[in-house]
Parts: structure tokens; C-alpha cells; sequence
């Protein structure tokens, strides 16, 4: 690490005595519009998960990025959804004709001024706990032609992914200063979700032989038949008590 | 959990901000990125992303003249092409300290309006800086600086939850 400890201490003391009193929200919020303004898009937003194990909307930069999320929080499907259980970069050009995810494309059919999605998890201590996503309202090529760095095919996805890093750092630097119980707990839970799920994966490939893949996917298919959380299903398969929201 | 020790609060604010320097440099697309803080209204040097940003940092504090000067006393980013060159488009008097580093932008960290640090990015490869880059850099700025003003405000009562989210 190449940092200066004691100069980063005295430093921070002197920045103590500002007046007005710290907001974790506000930063995420400045990571978020640091975020759409810097990729030139429509809107972006963050979204956490709850006890069950969905993600709920956190933050946005506009009323039709907040609909996104609530839509995708709702029907436990698409690409932010995608992006925290795959623990991956996602990328979708034109939602309207995205096969991945039938429910939400009808969803939006008609009225979708959502096209193009890119979405990155955010992590807490390496464990998966939401996701931070840009959209535009026109389809949109990610990692095209136009992209900050030409020469590099996947520029945006990594570009996400760093500003994901940022928004795990916000966040501990919130724990870092002892500032919050309630975010504690609500992190807490969402970490607790997704080592249900992670544990349930480990079952099925230990008992039916399948790959990290599969097991996830009977995962989500189970959750989709029954139109319930995948958290839920990895909890029921467990043995384990459901928490709901 | 709580309450963490002071020595063991100051190691986790040093990995916050080393991480957030590393993670700022990969959003930023530059080869690095280095942070000098104002202690009152002496800087000093609190390190960078690699060994050769917390040496371009040192070597600023060390000479008390470089780019992040420029841009702490303007309070706005100061971008300059290429070091080993001659004023304004290079600070030679950096040159033999600073290894590598060539292009070279400083923005102003404002912590409740009030400039408090430069954010330094750097390139191995001399070059200008565009207006995207600028504004790229401006954003991690802010996002630096919420998160310095997190840290410093320890044991604070802050936002007691997010909304949308049931502890």
C-alpha cells in the first residue's frame, strides 16, 4: 500500500471540523451522478438487497432509473438483477428485444423508454450485496466505436466495474468511521442473502454433481417456476428459516 | 464490532483510500492517481495508487511546487502534457524525481465547498488532456471527497438508513 498513514490521520482530523454532518446517501448519490455524467447517459442508479434476498432501489438519478429498478425489484429479473446473482458485468443494447428476460421485455414493450443497459455488482468484503447500473433511452452499443478508450473492446464494462469499487469504498469508509448501526444491519442482511445462496450452489454441486453454472441455474429456474426469490429457494433448500422483506 | 481502536480505524481508512486511488486510476483509464490533503494550510503527500504516483506526490510536497499546487491555490484543474517540459505545459524541476510520470492533471478535493486536497492523475505517455478527462477527473473528485469527509467525521450519526432498504 502506498499510503501515508499518520499524514492521511492528521489530514482527515483537520477536515472534522467542517459544519455540516456527514450523509453516506449523499456520497453514494455523488458516486452515482459522477457516474451518468461521465458515460454520457440517460441516468444510472444503485440497488442493494433486502432480507429476502431482492434488490430494492436505492438510489437514481431520475424518475425513469427509479422505474427501471422497481420494475426489475418486482419481477426478481434483468439485467441488474443478472448482474448481482452472476456476480458479473452485464450488458444489454436494447432491453425491448432481450430474450434474457421475457417478463420484463413485455414489461416495457409499448412504453419502455429504457433501451440500453449496462449494469456492474458491488461488492462488500468480495461477497456480492447490489448492483450499480447506467441505461440510455435509445439502444446503445456498449463498448462500440465511440467508447473513451477505442482500442479497448470491453472499456465500459471495466469502467463500471471501477466506479462499483468506488461505491464499496464509500461504504466502508462509512464502517470504517463507526458512523451507522442501520447500515450495518441492513448489510448485514444482504450479505447474508447472498452467502445463502453461494452455500446452496455448494450443495447442489456436492449432492447432484453439477457445476457452479448449473447449480445456479436450477437455482433461478426453481425461483421462476415459482415465481419467488432465489434467496428464498436456496433457503428452503437449506433448511434454513426464509426472512422476508 | 464497534468500537474499533484508533490505530485500527487509522489502518482502515488507509486501505479505503488506497482502494479508492487504485479504483479511481481504473475509472479514469489513466495509469495512476495520487492524493495530497491539506492539514490547515500545509499539503502533505498522502500517497497514490503506485509507487510511482505516491512519488510524484512526494516530490511536490518536497519541492512545494508541481501542478497540485497550481491547482489548490486556483482551485481548478491544472493538466499538464508532458513534466520534463517547460512551463506551464511541464514542471522540469519535477522531472528527476518523479521516475516515469508524464502527463500529469490535478483537480481540486472540495470538502464542503472548500478546497481541501489535489487528486493527481498521471499517464506514462506524454499527452494533452481533453475536456472529457477533465471532467472525468472533476466527478472523482467529488467522489473522493464525500468519502474523505466520511472518514474524518468518525462515530458520526449518519444517515441512519437508506431508503427502500429494511434493516
Amino acid at each position: 500500500m502506498h499510503i501515508d498513514p499518520e499524514a492521511l490521520d492528521a489530514s482527515l482530523r483537520a477536515l472534522r471540523h467542517a459544519p455540516r454532518e456527514p450523509d453516506l446517501e449523499r456520497a453514494l448519490g455523488t458516486v452515482v451522478q459522477a457516474v451518468q455524467r461521465i458515460f454520457g447517459c440517460d441516468g444510472a442508479g444503485l440497488m442493494f438487497t433486502d432480507p429476502s434476498g431482492a434488490l430494492r432501489y436505492v438510489t437514481a438519478t431520475d424518475e425513469l432509473g427509479r422505474g427501471l429498478e422497481v420494475v426489475q425489484a418486482e419481477l426478481g429479473e434483468g439485467p441488474c438483477v443478472e448482474a448481482y446473482l452472476r456476480a458479473r458485468v452485464v450488458s444489454c443494447d436494447d432491453l425491448t428485444g432481450d430474450r434474457r428476460w421475457p417478463v420484463l421485455a413485455r414489461r416495457l414493450n409499448g412504453a419502455a423508454r429504457v433501451r440500453g443497459v449496462l449494469a456492474a455488482p458491488v461488492r462488500l468484503a468480495g461477497t456480492p450485496v447490489g448492483c450499480l447500473n447506467l441505461y440510455a433511452t435509445e439502444p446503445r452499443p456498449w463498448d462500440g466505436a465511440d467508447r473513451r478508450s477505442p482500442g479497448r473492446h470491453d472499456a465500459d464494462r471495466h469502467a463500471l466495474a471501477a466506479y462499483a469499487e468506488l461505491i464499496e469504498q464509500t461504504i466502508a469508509a462509512s464502517l470504517a468511521a463507526e458512523h451507522t448501526g442501520a447500515l450495518a444491519r441492513q448489510l448485514e442482511h444482504a450479505l447474508h442473502s447472498r452467502v445463502m445462496i453461494e452455500r446452496a450452489i455448494g450443495f447442489l454441486m456436492a449432492d447432484r454433481g453439477v457445476d457452479a453454472g448449473e447449480a445456479f441455474e436450477r437455482l433461478r429456474r426453481e425461483a421462476r417456476s415459482g415465481r419467488r426469490r432465489v434467496a428464498h429457494v436456496a433457503a428452503e433448500l437449506l433448511g434454513e428459516p426464509i426472512t422476508d422483506a | 464490532m464497534f468500537p474499533y481502536s484508533r490505530a485500527h480505524r487509522r489502518t482502515m481508512s488507509a486501505d479505503v483510500v488506497a482502494g479508492a486511488l487504485r479504483s479511481s486510476a481504473r475509472a479514469a483509464g489513466v495509469t495512476g492517481t495520487g492524493l495530497i490533503l491539506l492539514n490547515g494550510d500545509a499539503p502533505h503527500a498522502i500517497g497514490g495508487s503506485d509507487v510511482d504516483a505516491a512519488r510524484l506526490e512526494r516530490a511536490q510536497i518536497a519541492l512545494g511546487s508541481g501542478p497540485a499546487f497550481r491547482c489548490m491555490v486556483g482551485g481548478k484543474p491544472v493538466a499538464v502534457c508532458d513534466l520534463p517540459t517547460g512551463y506551464p505545459d511541464g514542471h522540469p524541476e519535477l522531472a528527476p524525481y518523479t521516475g516515469p510520470v508524464h502527463a500529469v492533471l490535478s483537480v481540486p478535493i472540495r470538502v464542503r465547498g472548500l478546497v481541501s486536497g489535489s487528486l493527481d492523475l498521471y499517464d506514462h505517455r506524454p499527452h494533452p488532456w481533453s475536456r472529457r478527462q477533465i471532467g472525468t477527473a472533476r466527478g472523482l473528485a467529488d467522489v473522493m471527497a464525500d468519502m474523505l469527509f466520511l472518514l474524518a467525521a468518525q462515530r458520526a450519526p449518519v444517515s441512519a438508513s437508506l431508503p427502500g432498504v429494511t434493516p
